[in-house]
């Protein structure tokens, strides 16, 4: 491990220990840098493609359109956005309390439906009384995003009663089987929800206190409302998950026992876990439904949450913004599987096949995740590295202690996959 | 003689649909539990294991038994050869697949994960080998008839035969549970499966037979049930959930939960619909939201409502054993 090895010439070592330090810290300042400025980068792109076809440098426009096709649009980011946040509020449960809900469908639903019948009901002659009609009027969305909050959790608490007590793959059963009462309440009642059809036509889907239109008609301004409204609800998440209640969370996840010997009642940590997250993912529902203006009825269907949950475990379930990669490979794959691939494979059309496949691999090969292998990776090098500078590995064996003299960046004694 | 607006024979002809759907809960619901009882893990794939044994008896009967031997053996061809057949992928899988995760950190996390995938993705590989329309399956000729028939109490062959192989397929399950050597290791190994391993016995083996089995018991459903219905590759997801059902309703960790979750959820299931045509919802309930129409779809909203109070006053399920699931 001396200097005369080659390669050391280029301080590699150096630079990755910088690297990953860098990726630890500036990671999430980066990733919302860029989510911020990327519609501007899409449009740029799109105006490019113009001018090259108005000065006609076709070869350029056609390159330029190629790659357009590899590039995700603004509706799609929109749907990248909002999976991103679903998965990190359905991660409070799978990485944080170690529950795997199988049923966070129902929120998600639940919570589209919520702003979507709130838009059909609240008109004038629907029996509404007036009073409420004219204060939805003036503040529609923000009214039915409060509501929808308010009607997850609700929904939350009835189902977290019922299965936060259990333990495990039964708890997993039990969520699929509660939520899907809710997707055959949609089917069932379908005067009111439109049934199979799902609830469409919702117009007029404004922000009452800004004035500003969003949805279909302008994706620019339904992807910064989204990204500012979901990034608000990811700080919250953070810093809830930053709390003592959040140790509390992970103290239970790791050894429920000792958790109840120190006093805390789990089941009630449980049951608070279950109902923040669906509240959170209630809310990621509701988003949903605001570029589409309609609410289908897949939205509350059990596939979504296999979705979140595959786009969790892609991600990375033991890592705050795991599910935010994982999010972007799923609907990038997908979008790229069902445009561009096929053209070339028709096998690519069986799009539930191939991340079934790959699901079933990363649970077998990348049990972390992709984000959690490269958080591993970063842990595992600055373990070396600290031994190499003269650390003595700790008593328990989980860390390694290092010289007061060796440089801030390599002291890092947290060697826990998880952070 | 009408029972408070139904007439006698509809409510007989109900009661025979419902002991009919209720075997097929008994046949999937056993499946699962004894996968359950022994690895501690619940198969998320049973529904769509269930689908493939109706697409693989499909294939048995229309594409390689139906034109040498005709439909009749054709039928029982396939009652035979889809159990052997499910039995073998159930192994592979369980070889291949989810045996690479014993041992590790969150093991059953991990076996519900992997099940879970399997059902996302033998769904669409079903679809590009069978192709995207569901299938037809016809009832064969042999049991094409009415064993009885009194106005709307129609008892049909078919269904009866459901009925006596279920039974005949749950007494052998209980023979092999109870009365060999397999089944002993089985229900050693469920309540302590270390100690089985201590005394020297194949665990491995025995884990990969009985994943087998209740994979062979899935499919096997999934073949008696397609004449019924159609084959189809979404099939399989309804009836996974309504399994869970009859698992919470029953309890786990006895074999009689299971038989019985199974027959009253097949009872429930089939009696909703005639709540719609009693004379008080007619006359009371008409025109509101759970008026006679909501009741012919309400069959399915029933058994969550049912499988709620189940959990709020017994968890454990009506023949649970205490404490399996903490």
């Amino acid at each position: 491990m001396g200097p005369d090895r080659p390669h050391d010439r280029f301080p590699v070592r150096e630079f990755r220990a910088w690297f990953f330090d860098a990726f630890d810290r500036y990671g999430i300042i980066i990733l919302a840098g860029f989510l911020a400025v990327y519609p501007a980068l899409f449009a740029g792109l799109n105006q490019s493609i113009r001018l090259a076809e108005d000065a006609d440098w076709e070869g350029l426009a056609e390159a330029l359109a190629t790659l357009r096709g590899f590039v995700p649009s603004t509706p799609l980011m929109i749907q990248i956005l909002i999976y991103a946040y679903f998965g990190i509020a359905f991660n409070i449960l799978l990485g944080n309390a170690g529950m795997i809900s199988l049923g966070h469908s129902a929120f998600f639903g639940v919570g589209g439906y919520t702003v979507g019948l709130m838009h059909s009901w609240f008109k004038p002659d629907t029996g509404v009384p007036r009073w409420m009609t004219d204060t939805f009027v003036r503040l529609p969305l923000e009214i039915s995003l409060i509501s929808a909050l308010v009607v997850s959790a609700l929904v939350a608490l009835a189902i977290g009663k019922l299965a936060s007590a259990k333990r495990g793959v039964y708890f997993a059963m039990l969520t699929l089987a509660l939520s899907q009462v809710f997707y055959y309440a949609a089917q069932t009642f379908d005067t009111i929800t439109g049934g199979t059809d799902g609830r469409g036509g919702l117009a007029n889907m404004r922000l009452g206190s800004l004035d500003l239109r969003v949805g279909i008609m302008d994706a620019t301004v339904t992807y910064y409302f989204i990204f500012i409204v979901a990034g608000i609800a990811t700080a919250l998440i953070w810093q809830i998950l930053r709390s003592p209640f959040g140790q509390v969370l992970r103290a239970v996840r790791e050894n429920e026992t000792r958790a109840r010997n120190c006093g805390y009642d789990t089941n009630r940590v449980r049951l608070c876990a279950f109902i923040l997250s669906g509240t959170f993912s209630g809310l990621a529902g509701a988003l949903a439904i605001i570029y589409g203006e309609s609410v289908p009825i897949e939205n509350i269907h059990f596939v979504t949450s296999g979705q979140v949950v595959i786009i969790t475990l892609f991600g990375g379930a033991g890592t705050f913004l795991g599910p935010a990669v994982g999010s972007f490979i799923y609907w990038y794959l997908r979008q790229l599987m069902s445009t561009e691939f096929v053209k070339y494979l028709a096998i690519f059309q069986y799009w539930e096949m191939w991340v079934g496949g790959i699901f079933i691999l990363i649970v077998l090969f990348v049990p972390a995740g992709i984000l959690g292998a490269i958080h591993n990776w970063t842990m595992e090098f600055r373990l070396r590295r600290a031994l190499e500078l003269g650390g003595r590995r700790d008593e328990a064996g989980r860390g390694v202690t290092v010289p007061q003299d060796v440089p801030a960046a390599t002291r890092r004694q947290d060697t826990d996959a998880r952070s | 003689m009408p029972v408070g607006g139904v007439g006698l024979t509809e409510l007989l002809q109900h009661l025979f649909l419902g002991l009919v759907q209720g075997c097929f809960y008994v046949l999937l619901a056993l499946g699962l539990s004894i996968i359950f009882g022994l690895m501690g893990i619940i198969n998320f794939g049973h529904g769509v294991f269930y689908m493939l044994g109706a697409y693989v008896g499909y294939t048995v009967v229309a594409l390689v038994a139906a034109p040498v031997l005709g439909p009749n053996l054709a039928f029982l061809v396939a009652l035979l050869s889809v159990p052997l057949v499910m039995f073998c992928l159930g192994m592979v899988f369980e070889r291949f697949v989810m045996s690479r995760i014993y041992g590790t950190a969150n093991a059953r996390f991990a076996g519900v994960l992997l099940t879970f995938g399997l059902s996302i993705f033998l769904p669409d590989f079903v679809r590009m080998i069978w192709g995207r329309p569901g299938k037809p399956s016809h009832i064969p000729p042999m049991l094409e008839f009415s064993l009885l028939q009194i106005g709307a109490f129609d008892v049909s062959a078919y269904r009866t035969f459901v009925v006596v192989v279920a039974a005949v397929l749950v007494t052998l399950l209980w023979l092999i549970l109870f009365r060999t050597n397999l089944g002993m290791v089985i229900r050693a190994g469920t309540s302590n499966n270390t100690m089985v391993q201590v005394l020297g016995i194949n665990v491995s083996r025995v884990w990969t037979q009985t994943f087998g089995l209740g994979i062979a018991l899935a499919g096997f459903a999934g073949l008696m049930l397609s004449p019924l219905l159609a084959v189809d590759p979404t099939m399989g997801d309804l009836i996974l959930i309504q399994t869970f059902i009859v698992v919470v309703v029953g309890g786990m960790g006895s074999f009689i939960g299971p038989v019985i979750g199974g027959l009253i959820v097949g009872q429930l299931w089939a009696l909703t619909p005639l709540i719609g045509r009693t004379e008080f919802v007619v006359q009371y309930l008409s025109g509101t939201l759970i008026g006679p129409a909501f009741w012919e779809k309400a069959s399915d909203i029933l058994l969550f409502i049912v499988m709620s109070l189940i959990l709020l006053l017994r968890p454990r399920g009506l023949f649970g054993q205490e404490g399996a699931f903490d």
